[in-house]
């Protein structure tokens, strides 16, 4: 399908003839997905100095010189491309933000342990809050919270980077596939069993079934 | 067709007609041979959620029985996940999402095209089917109204919006709601945001010539050029030339002479464009070239002088607009280009009157807010304060913003942005672009004056101002300008420089006064205006200072504080509001011969209605003080005075009602504190009745429920001076529980500002003391209320002083429990309660020793103390503790020397004294303290006002019968 849509998009024909502005309309078009997707990797030492709109700034400005590229070298999907220079983005802006405190760029960008559970442990316990009727349930649903933030923790970075990019960067089975360099079955195939060891997890919660649904 | 489009999305992810489709092909059965069928499943359930169509678990397990064990299995924890993001993406930055669903028809009204997409919401144009009549459908976000309450306060506030009816306001038709779906049904009009505008404005003016190639769907956005190249050069104001006149813009020669520079092509709202946002292109575009870089050159470029007057002229209808329903009690709350509509005919119209209030976005930690909303917002939004003059605030913005080009602040950085608008002084328009006219920029930058103070005070001011510019007239915000830096160094400097400052001002009042007189009579008459705009300002200055009004009197007072306000570097500004001066009789004097002035103004200005009501308002401030400072006779004659000057006058504005009521509980509470309670609560009732008729603004809604206060207060000590069993004490609670609902209907950000959690606490209170069986619970959620506020506000007396009251107040109930049936635990706990409170109200009465209020708390408080422990048997503390009563005693006394109450009380406290002494063994000591009663006594027999007193009468006999007794055991 990515084949397809490379020479099925006018835009995208007109984005290898060279025209800027067809590539500004598809940026914007993956920008929801793309800012997403640097949300959840900025490192939260950055988080007040560095937002995912001056990332995304910065890497449509890399997309621009680097569209030869893509033309010439890229033979999967705009999208991915896309998310490939961002990510190279992210990289850069992380070098030069936290030099010589970043451990690693390349693993702490790549893979969502770190950035991840921050976002993960945060979000849950507002979501949680959210919820809050009278100060016992609060407790109750704050334990919840805290061993679902644990479940995810727990699981294996295979399942956990499958999952993120469904679900935190809405990638579809296919961009999946592309992106961590499988076949779209195994990588259907890696999503439903990252879900039932996930959903094992949350079995193993108290009170998960009741609080939630 | 639904599964391909799963793996297809590059084209469709963003398209809402799409992703309709997709639910629309609910029980598609066609498999992918290269997934797992649940994962295709968990897929299309997940997209539909996102689009936010509510299917369910079960909604699946029914649809795909086959499947059913692994969905009931798995998608528990896909909707973890999907939860897990959607919080953590409103965490970062939320935004609405743009996966709208597409409609074709909502109630009555076929949707026949999308006008504009936003923040808030997609504007669709629409037909009413039944009247055949075009309008405009505004569909809100799904995500905006996520409870019954919050449904609740979007129909209350539309129906509010849906009574204005004014020529420059968008008409509300009404409110509907379809699968979950809610929308406003407005007029539509025939015309464009002036967002919309300004982009094309500043491509025509700055740098950019449009690409005709690129996409351009040539309706839309060549009406749009259309109606910005007209505002750039022909006149708005003319009624029998359609506004919207072609071949004005592409051919022109402003856009042929422009400049380019290097930037990201523009994406126009092409016929592509459909299915991505056009503000976030946009967003895009402009984040490449930031307007603040703009080279100056491209702004230099002749502008037709017409296009300033279409500015102003805009600005008038606006402010019009405002005024009118300010008037009515409705703040916009998001006043901006994006929700000012230019119609072909030039008329501009107001969207969105309230709705920002309405799904409650006006709080500025909203998590689903757009940046550019922000940029509009004032800075007293940032503490919780919205009114007129914010309103005012956003228009000028608008404003600036179409004079100059400009986005007056911009940034995604919500935090530094809040910063900038707090911190940072705006440049001048004439720096951008010496073009603009003076006088323009003069109206333009009173209007975004940091402080709401030195604004226009009126939406009708600002009008007015602008219609003065279109004529050629004088401007009134001229006025200020001369003294503007003196009195705004003053306000800064007040704390250092007090007296100076006030001084300094007089001198400015005493020598504008004269000259005024002095114009008048020699008829130079603008010049006499101008002068009495100053003096009016200065003498304004100076009462706020002493007096700053209810809502403003959250202020440090020590000096620490008061260095960390003035330092200019710290952010403490932000939240820093008036400090309060230490109040003095010296003080209230001055001010009060000050009241002179405002006299001599009014007799020159042949009674404008504007000075007699600064009068009003300065009497009923001088009157404040006296009130605190216990000069109760002083304070109800100025009472007095202004209620007759406000009787006297013929029409009364909302403000003039307000402080009408003001006046009257001012007068109620000295009544009270002469110990007359039937004419204290008749005062009070005055009060209520006049804020009834006005409870839309937060202001007023304040006042009333403070004035309900009162009345429950006069009324209670009322019933206990005669037969506090007499009446059912259901019929007190009902008015303060009213009160509380009242304070809980404020906006949540208004709800956050200090005094109305104060006022709320208060009530919380009055209720405490009237359901005595279940206290403790209450006042443990008081005392933290009042906590949080003494935290936050270490400074301000009258915290401390409640939260100090509270924990005396639980403190003597204790003691009380524990007197009738002995128990050494509740004493100790007594005690401690009483150590915290006088912890809290450490050096209030030596901080504001003419506070009368403070000084005889803390004697109540030592006397507690004492008694307590008498009662534990720590007789020597219990003397100190005495000795410090009685002291603070003796300036009360000193204070209000005609009052025998307070001699009274003393007169008790010694005889305590003395039965103590006597126990401790000092005869002596005794026999010395016998003597100064016995004095005091006599002193209160030629009292004149005691013979009439019989408990007071009573009260001397049981003391004279009491130090008998102590003599014999001597």
């Amino acid at each position: 399908m990515a084949d397809e849509d490379r020479d099925a998009d006018p835009l995208l024909k007109r984005v290898r003839d060279g025209d800027e502005q067809s590539l500004a309309i598809l940026f914007s078009r993956h920008r929801d997905r793309l800012w997403n997707m640097v949300t959840y990797r900025l490192d939260r030492r950055l988080k007040g100095r560095v937002d995912a709109d001056d990332v995304l700034q910065e890497a449509y400005l890399d997309a621009t010189e680097r569209i030869d590229q893509f033309v010439m070298e890229h033979s999967g999907s705009f999208f991915v491309w896309l998310r490939l220079v961002v990510t190279q983005t992210l990289v850069n802006v992380h070098r030069r933000h936290l030099g010589a405190q970043m451990r690693d760029a390349k693993r702490d960008v790549s893979i969502y342990a770190g950035q991840h559970q921050q976002t993960a442990s945060t979000s849950l316990a507002l979501q949680l809050l959210g919820h809050l009727t009278s100060p016992s349930q609060a407790a109750v649903r704050e334990e919840t919270a805290r061993k679902l933030e644990e479940a995810v923790d727990d699981m294996s970075s295979i399942d956990r980077d499958v999952l993120a990019l469904r679900h935190f960067e809405q990638l579809t089975n296919s961009e999946v596939a592309e992106v961590l360099g499988i076949q779209k079955k195994a990588a259907s195939i890696r999503y439903v069993r990252a879900l039932k060891r996930l959903r094992e997890k949350l079995s193993e919660i108290p009170g998960f079934d009741r609080e939630w649904f | 067709m639904v599964l391909n489009r799963l793996d297809d999305e590059d084209k469709n992810m963003n398209d809402p007609l799409n992703s309709h489709a997709a639910s629309e092909n609910f029980s598609s059965e066609q498999w992918d041979p290269d997934r797992d069928p649940v994962d295709v499943l968990a897929a299309e359930f997940v997209e539909r959620r996102r689009v936010g169509d509510r299917v369910t678990i079960d909604d699946y397990v029914a649809k795909f029985p086959n499947h059913a064990e692994e969905i009931r299995e798995l998608f528990p924890a896909v909707l973890a996940m999907e939860r897990l993001q959607r919080r953590a993406q409103q965490d970062s930055r939320p935004r609405i999402s743009k996966h709208e669903i597409q409609v074709e028809q909502l109630g009555d009204y076929r949707v026949i095209g999308e006008i504009a997409r936003g923040g808030m919401g997609i504007v669709y144009e629409a037909e009413q089917v039944t009247l055949g009549r075009r309008v405009a459908v505004k569909v809100l976000p799904k995500q905006v109204l996520r409870d019954d309450k919050d449904i609740q306060r979007f129909e209350r506030e539309s129906k509010t919006s849906a009574k204005l009816h004014h020529t420059n306001i968008v008409p509300v038709f009404g409110v509907g709601e379809q699968d979950g779906l809610h929308y406003i049904v407005m007029q539509f009009i025939q015309g464009v945001g002036l967002d919309e505008i300004l982009r094309e404005l500043k491509q025509l003016v700055c740098s950019y010539s449009p690409d005709d190639s690129a996409g351009d769907d040539g309706n839309r956005s060549n009406y749009v050029k259309r109606n910005a190249a007209a505002l750039l050069s022909e006149k708005l104001r003319d009624d029998s030339s359609s506004f919207a006149v072609a071949d004005t813009c592409c051919d022109s020669d402003l856009s042929k002479s422009v400049l380019s520079t290097h930037r990201m092509p523009i994406v126009e709202l092409g016929t592509d464009a459909g299915n991505n946002d056009p503000e976030q292109v946009a967003e895009s575009s402009s984040e490449e070239v930031p307007v603040e870089k703009i080279p100056q050159k491209a702004l230099t470029q002749p502008i037709d002088s017409e296009f300033y007057r279409n500015v102003a002229w805009i600005g008038v209808q606006s402010a019009n607009a405002l005024n009118y329903a300010h008037a009515h009690g409705t703040l916009h709350r998001d006043v901006k280009p994006g929700n000012l509509l230019l119609d072909d005919e030039g008329v501009v119209w107001v969207a969105d009157f309230g709705l920002a209030k309405a799904v409650e976005q006006d709080e500025v930690t909203w998590t689903g807010d757009i940046v550019g909303t922000l940029s509009y917002m004032a800075p007293e939004r940032f503490h919780g304060v919205c009114e007129e003059r914010s309103d005012i605030y956003g228009l000028g913005l608008t404003l600036y913003e179409l004079l100059t080009f400009q986005r007056a602040f911009e940034g995604h950085d919500r935090v530094a942005l809040m910063h900038r608008i707090a911190n940072d002084a705006l440049t001048l328009p004439r720096r951008i672009n010496p073009m603009i006219p003076r006088d323009l920029e003069t109206i333009v930058m009173k209007a975004v004056a940091r402080e709401p103070e030195d604004r226009y005070q009126t939406a009708a001011d600002l009008a007015a101002d602008l219609q003065a510019y279109l004529e050629d007239r004088p401007i009134k915000a001229r006025r200020v300008r001369m003294t503007e830096q003196f009195v705004r160094w003053c306000r800064r400097n007040r704390a250092v420089a007090s007296l100076t400052a006030t001084v300094a001002m007089l001198l400015v009042v005493v020598s504008l006064v004269t000259t005024v007189g002095y114009l008048r009579a020699s008829a130079q008459r603008e010049r006499a205006e101008i002068s009495e705009g100053m003096a009016l300002q200065a003498l304004d200055n100076i009462y706020q200072q002493f007096a700053p009004s209810p809502l403003q009197v959250t202020a440090p007072e020590t000096n620490a504080s008061v260095a960390v306000e003035i330092d200019p570097s710290s952010t403490s500004e932000l939240f820093a509001v008036q400090p309060q001066l230490p109040l003095s009789k010296d003080v209230t004097k001055l001010l009060d011969k000050l009241l002179l002035f405002y006299d001599q103004l009014s007799k020159q200005a042949e009674n404008d209605p504007d000075i007699v009501f600064q009068s009003i308002k300065a009497h009923r401030r001088v009157a404040d003080i006296q009130l605190r400072l216990g000069e109760y006779d002083d304070a109800q004659q100025r009472y007095d005075e202004a209620i007759q000057r406000i009787q006297k006058m013929d029409s009364r504005s909302n403000d003039v009602t307000l402080e009408f009521a003001r006046v009257y509980n001012g007068l109620g509470s000295v009544q009270l504190a002469k110990f007359q309670r039937e004419e204290a609560a008749d005062a009070h009732r005055q009060a209520l009745k006049l804020l009834d008729e006005q409870l839309a603004h937060d202001e007023s809604r304040y006042e009333y429920v403070h004035t309900l206060l009162l009345v429950h207060q006069a009324e209670r000590r009322w019933r206990r001076g005669r037969d506090r069993r007499d009446q059912s004490r259901s019929d007190s609670i009902r008015p303060i529980e009213q009160g509380i609902e009242l304070l809980n209907q404020v906006a949540d950000q208004q709800s956050e500002a200090p005094e109305f959690r104060f006022l709320l606490a208060k009530c919380y209170r009055a209720l405490a003391r009237e359901n005595r069986d279940n206290v403790s619970e209450s006042e443990e959620q008081i005392i933290r209320l009042l906590e949080s506020l003494v935290q936050q506000f270490p400074d301000t007396p009258e915290y401390r002083y409640e939260l100090a009251d509270t924990h005396a107040g639980n403190a003597f109930r204790l003691m009380l429990q524990s007197r009738s049936q002995p128990d050494q635990d509740r004493l100790e706990e007594s005690e401690q309660r009483l150590r915290r409170a006088l912890e809290v109200a450490s050096d209030i009465d030596e901080s504001h020793p003419n506070i009368l209020k403070y000084v005889t708390f803390k004697v109540r408080l030592y006397f507690m103390l004492a008694e307590i422990q008498i009662r534990s048997d720590e007789k020597e503390n219990a003397r100190r503790n005495l000795d410090a009563a009685i002291a603070r005693q003796q300036r009360v006394i000193q204070s209000q020397p005609e009052s025998h109450w307070h001699r009274l009380w003393q007169a008790r406290m010694q005889t305590q004294l003395v039965e103590l002494l006597v126990e401790l063994d000092r005869p002596d000591a005794a026999r010395q303290e016998i003597a100064r009663i016995e004095d005091s006594l006599e002193s209160l027999r030629n009292q004149g006002s005691i013979v009439e007193d019989q408990r007071a009468s009573g009260r001397i006999q049981k003391i004279r019968d009491q130090i008998t007794d102590l003599k014999k055991s001597l």
